[in-house]
């Protein structure tokens, strides 16, 4: 659910992002036009636009991990591991998402770290527009957070999984 | 020395590792350089890799990425395969081997409208290889000439795998892109050749003519691929003449795919929304390898490994032609079991210095390394165009790998031409100056 939500936030910063690179399109196409016909460019800008593209599009990819990851959409090699028996199988798939949720949480302790400096000192970019660094690194966070919670999620549906797996299995062997 | 050597084995060896037992190609590049930073370097870890993520996160020559994405995704969605076929088919009845020049031109033309190689496929088979078959074409060389030439998506700009290598290597996205026309346009030369040739040599093998068409029905079926060459020339051609950016002609590109889709009657909220959550989902998963591939690169700095590596490789004194052998060789072992994203990262986080210390050019290299990624589209066992087509057609795997062999030695054959003759690479962006 979440991560369906932080999903469509993350469509709509391309949608933000498309918009405000093709208004900055207009605006040079309306200067080179002006200067064929003669007449002094407009000169208009939208301030700092690469740098906030590239904050959005930052967004965009933390956002957009959990519902990725739902959407089995994060590549891995999976050839190996499906020649592998299922019962092993389930361990690999385990191992992995420990592996994910570890650094997953250690990224989230980092970004937590970077935000609260960033906020502690005030940091803003360096373009015309000085632009709070917290914003756009308050959205990595939440993105990160939900990622960290699907991943959690995911991990303990496995090892359910698994230890259900080896009751039905201890209860199959008991009957026998 | 021996120690760096045994470090670097270990790092290696525990990176494959960590593949192949399925963890996630990001989270395996991140786990490495955790690893690597705490042997060499006493930093706080947390904090370096919060600090590297978000500076490789917000770069602006990668927005172009999402961009271009989406404009593929739109399209993709459009039924743009009937009209690359009608309009084009009427023009191949003079050429030996006739309808087969579609699968190779038709690819080369959506090519240059989407970055991707798997889309390229899936959207010349589509209308294609039915069309083929029902023609009574051989069906080993439509299914070989298709998995080849739709890695073309990879070349021809605008390319992902560019825009992810120009990123990562920190080189001009323009450039690039300039640099793939001439290389992809000798790629469509080679593989149309190959055909007619073996259309010539196996007469057996061709279907009775019964697509003739005169030049009445030629000059009337050309508007069928105006909206894709409008396309071309309004993407592809802004960034040529330098007016615009990648990224400008990205979303350019977006909105006359938006328009084109409205035109045909395409365009409603489901096409909307299904290419634009597609196409943030591939970036997303690209963006988050690039950030991690961008703390590999900060972990091998921190370790000094590539630095010692070429040295090591310097000291060999070997010529180019036996470095890019040696190269090819490793990476068509790769190209095996990774997709190309991971092979261009990997090969920019340890292997740059060494092409540096050889004095490679780094534009000519990026071109080097799309033909290999190219390579490793159609090489079992993964190999996504093989994939595409298995699901298309039904065909099993090595079946398609093996029709596809003689047009892996091509691009094989591309590679001995690019280093004998790497002006084919070099020549055009040296051409063009950009604001």
């Amino acid at each position: 659910m979440a991560a369906k939500a932080a999903e469509l936030l993350a469509a709509g910063a391309i949608c933000v992002i498309f918009c405000g690179v093709l208004l900055q399109v207009l605006f040079n196409a309306i200067d080179v036009v002006l200067q064929i016909i003669g007449s002094t460019p407009l000169g208009l800008n939208l301030p700092s636009y690469a740098e906030i593209s590239g904050f959005l599009l930052a967004s965009t990819t933390f956002l957009a991990l959990a519902g990725t990851f739902v959407a089995n959409g994060h590549i891995r090699v999976n050839l190996f591991v499906d020649c592998l028996p299922a019962g092993v199988r389930k361990v690999t798939e385990i191992f992995c998402l420990t592996v994910a949720t570890g650094i997953t949480a250690t990224i989230c302790w980092g970004l937590s770290q970077l935000l609260y400096y960033s906020l502690k000192y005030g940091d803003t970019s360096y373009g015309l527009l000085p632009i709070p660094l917290w914003i756009p690194q308050s959205s990595l966070f939440l993105g990160v957070i939900v990622f960290l919670a699907c991943l959690v999620r995911a991990l303990v549906l496995a090892i359910s999984a698994e230890s259900a797996m080896s009751s039905v299995a201890e209860v199959g062997e008991g009957s026998d | 020395m021996l120690d760096q050597f045994l470090a670097g084995g270990m790092i290696v060896t525990l990176l494959l590792a960590l593949l192949a037992s399925g963890l996630w190609v990001a989270f395996a590049l991140i786990a490495i350089s955790l690893v690597t930073i705490v042997s060499f370097a006493s930093v706080p870890l947390a904090d370096v890799m919060a600090t590297s993520i978000w500076s490789t996160s917000i770069e602006w020559a990668l927005v172009a990425l999402p961009m271009f994405l989406w404009m593929g995704e739109i399209l993709f969605r459009c039924r743009i395969s009937e009209d690359l076929f009608d309009g084009f088919s009427p023009w191949t009845s003079w050429l030996p081997g006739r309808m087969l020049h579609i699968n190779i031109v038709g690819s080369g033309l959506f090519a240059a409208v989407s970055g991707s190689s798997a889309a390229t496929c899936a959207t010349v088979g589509k209308i294609a290889l039915p069309e083929l078959r029902r023609r009574g074409y051989n069906e080993r060389i439509a299914l070989g000439s298709l998995a080849g030439s739709a890695t073309l998506g990879l070349l021809i700009p605008p390319s992902i795998i560019l825009i992810v290598y120009g990123v990562a290597a920190e080189e001009s996205i323009a450039r690039l892109f300039l640099a793939g026309v001439f290389p992809g346009l000798m790629l469509i030369g080679l593989f149309s050749g190959f055909v007619v040739i073996w259309a010539l040599w196996r007469r057996d093998l061709q279907p009775a003519g019964d697509d003739d068409f005169g030049w009445a029905e030629r000059w009337s079926a050309l508007p069928r691929l105006m909206p894709i060459l409008a396309l071309i020339v309004g993407v592809v051609g802004s960034i040529y003449t330098g007016l615009a950016s990648p990224t400008d002609a990205a979303a350019v590109g977006v909105a006359l795919a938006l328009l084109l889709a409205w035109a045909k009657g395409l365009l409603n909220r489901t096409l909307f929304i299904e290419s634009l959550l597609a196409a943030t989902r591939t970036s997303c998963m690209i963006c988050f390898i690039l950030a991690a591939a961008g703390l590999l690169t900060t972990a091998m700095g921190y370790s000094g490994l590539p630095r010692e590596l070429a040295l090591w490789v310097g000291s060999m004194d070997l010529n180019m032609f036996t470095l890019i052998a040696a190269l090819t060789l490793l990476y068509m072992v790769l190209g095996c079991f990774l997709d190309g994203i991971s092979i261009v990262v990997l090969t920019t986080a340890v292997i740059l210095p060494i092409v540096d210390v050889a004095g490679i050019d780094r534009i000519w290299f990026g071109i080097y390394l799309v033909i290999v990624v190219e390579m490793s589209q159609i090489t079992p066992p993964v190999g996504f165009n093989l994939f595409v087509i298995q699901n298309l057609t039904g065909a099993n795997i090595i079946e398609v790998a093996v029709a596809a062999m003689p047009f892996f030695c091509l691009l094989l054959f591309s590679i001995v031409l690019i280093v004998v003759f790497p002006e084919v690479a070099t020549w055009l962006p040296a051409q063009i100056s950009f604001r």
